[in-house]
């Protein structure tokens, strides 16, 4: 059994977890950055990393009870994300793998995700959604890696209504409170569907929404009513464009998205159509945390995946198709 | 899904009762396929069911908007030599469409390596096909390996509930992209010969002057998503 200590820091959460490869969950210590107002600037979001670091490391080693020393490896997600939140990661990962010898282990942000939703589930070989505030896309386990099939061509779903929401003068995170009014919606206005094959856009359904807004002759209640409906659709219709085409029977969500329920209940009801099931990640490792990079590290280091200190470059565009996965097997 | 199958036959069956259904095909995302006869001919039910996923509304919409803009582009890609099946019948507020039964094998479920050279001289005449499409306004929009059907020999374009009319290079270049990504996860170790193949059944119809324009397109396309390597040129 390996033992992996876990550094998130891609973009607004800070966070270390620590893991064992056999999926047991030791540690999973995390702390947010939230803006006063508008979107997450990267310096400040990397100042606010830098200034909880250590408690949320000692924290999580106390929770665990272990000390450094029993630890086998330190994981760091090195990408895809912000570069300067980025940096703050992987100069505490690589500072961590001098001081006490560990080896360092380089993870890729996407796959944790997708493993801590696999571990989550008990799912074995799903198709995944992965949605958050800056990813949309369905990928699947094919050849050893992961393999992308569908994605958004411009904007996240997760950034569509987030921008939304600032437009209309609510604060980070805008998901949750764009819901809360669609649901109080009944009328549906007709918004641009953008489904390409087994992509999606977004960014002409929120210009769409917020020109309907603008003119005033819809309510706030119907806008956001008709923006979700549509979004979710969107993603669910090419979620079972994905399922159909591989022929699978296990569906999972994560990242920040898998909180929503009524985005949950519209893949539930998609999978249980076409004979498959559906489970999403548990909210506490929907978000961004370290437990999922903990995890994924003890995965990869058990399979011998490390990288040396001159290397571990930190790659804010890494693309998740790019990573070999040595620790599945078809 | 068998109690699920068997009540939507149920339900085409009651919409049109001189249709006799004698199996199913397959379903889809989006759609039921049906083998049937209708009036004599084997033809191919497609029955656009609803979502119950969708709201009412929008679930109408899609699906009649789909069902005539299929029918009307296969009618047009029959025109201008575009091998499909025939169309029979249209019914859009029904969301039907019965055509010709084509009985071949889809090119996903072709074994590439042993299969190589062919698939190789296959794709070079789908990109002259596609390339017909786009000089005529015609965007498939969703060309999977799923949606090419193969029988003895001859290829056949199937899908088109995403296509539209348009020829604005953008559409024409997202729709070789989805395409080419098709091949890529499909075809991992094979997929930049098989590109290069698509690109050259292409240029022949189009000319390199397009194909070239459209292939900087597509760059700038795949640039413009997320975590791209082509965009580490320019930072």
């Amino acid at each position: 059994m390996t033992i992996v200590l876990g550094i998130e820091s891609t973009a607004h959460t800070f966070g270390v977890g620590i893991a064992s490869s056999d999926g047991k969950i030791f540690a999973n210590v995390n702390d947010t950055y939230r803006p006063v107002s508008g979107g997450i600037h990267p310096r400040e979001a990397s100042e606010h990393h830098s200034k909880v670091a250590y408690k949320i490391l000692k924290e999580a080693l106390s929770i665990s009870n272990f000390s450094i020393k029993d630890i086998d490896g330190i994981a760091v997600a090195l990408g895809p994300g912000l570069g300067p939140c980025l940096r703050v990661g992987a100069t505490l990962a690589r500072f961590l793998s001098v001081s006490y010898n560990k080896p360092l282990v380089p993870v890729n942000h996407a796959v944790a995700h997708i493993e801590i939703s696999r571990l989550d589930t008990g799912f074995k070989d799903p198709v995944i959604v992965y949605v958050a505030g800056g990813n949309t896309l369905i990928t699947s386990f094919k050849d050893g890696r992961y393999r992308i099939f569908g994605e958004t061509l411009d904007m996240p779903l997760g950034n569509c209504l987030d921008t939304f929401a600032r437009e209309i003068g609510l604060s980070y995170p805008g998901v949750p409170k764009v819901e809360e009014i669609a649901k109080k919606g009944k009328k549906y206005i007709e918004m641009p569907y953008s489904v390409k094959g087994q992509d999606l856009s977004y960014s002409g359904l929120l210009t769409h929404a917020l020109e309907r807004l603008k003119e005033g002759k819809y309510s706030l209640e119907d806008i956001c009513f008709s923006l979700v409906e549509t979004a979710y659709s969107m993603l669910t219709e090419v979620s079972e464009r994905a399922l159909a085409f591989l022929n699978k029977n296990e569906l999972t969500i994560t990242g920040g998205l898998a909180r929503s329920k009524i985005l949950c209940m519209k893949l539930k009801e998609m999978a249980e159509d076409h004979g498959a099931l559906f489970k999403a990640v548990s909210p506490s490792f929907a978000g961004d945390n370290g437990a999922m990079i903990a995890y994924t590290g003890a995965l990869a280091l058990n399979s011998g995946v490390t990288i040396s200190l001159e290397e571990s470059y930190v790659s804010p565009l890494w693309r998740m198709d790019e990573v070999d996965i040595p620790w599945r097997k078809d | 899904m068998e109690k699920r199958l068997s009540s939507l036959i149920n339900e085409i069956e009651n919409i049109k009762k001189d249709i006799h259904i004698h199996s199913v095909v397959g379903i889809g995302a989006e759609a039921i396929l049906l083998l049937s006869e209708w009036m004599g001919y084997r033809s191919i039910v497609k029955y656009r069911y609803s979502k119950r996923y969708r709201n009412y509304t929008l679930d109408v919409l899609l699906r009649k908007r789909r069902t005539v803009r299929e029918g009307k582009i296969m009618i047009t890609c029959k025109k201008i030599g575009i091998p499909v099946p025939s169309v029979l019948y249209i019914d859009d507020e029904q969301f039907i469409i019965l055509m010709e039964y084509i009985d071949g094998i889809v090119l996903r479920d072709i074994n590439i390596s042993i299969n190589l050279s062919t698939v190789k001289e296959m794709l070079t005449e789908i990109g002259e096909y596609i390339g017909i499409m786009h000089k005529n306004n015609i965007i498939h929009g969703d060309l999977t390996l799923a949606n090419i059907i193969l029988k003895e020999g001859s290829i056949f374009f199937i899908d088109f509930g995403l296509s539209e009319f348009s020829n604005e290079i953008e559409k024409q270049g997202v729709d070789l992209h989805i395409f080419m990504r098709a091949l890529e996860s499909m075809w991992p170790s094979y997929s930049s010969d098989l590109t290069r193949k698509i690109f050259e059944g292409y240029a022949n119809i189009r000319g390199q002057k397009t194909a070239k324009r459209i292939k900087d397109k597509i760059i700038e396309i795949r640039r413009r998503g997320r975590y791209v390597s082509e965009r580490r040129k320019n930072i």
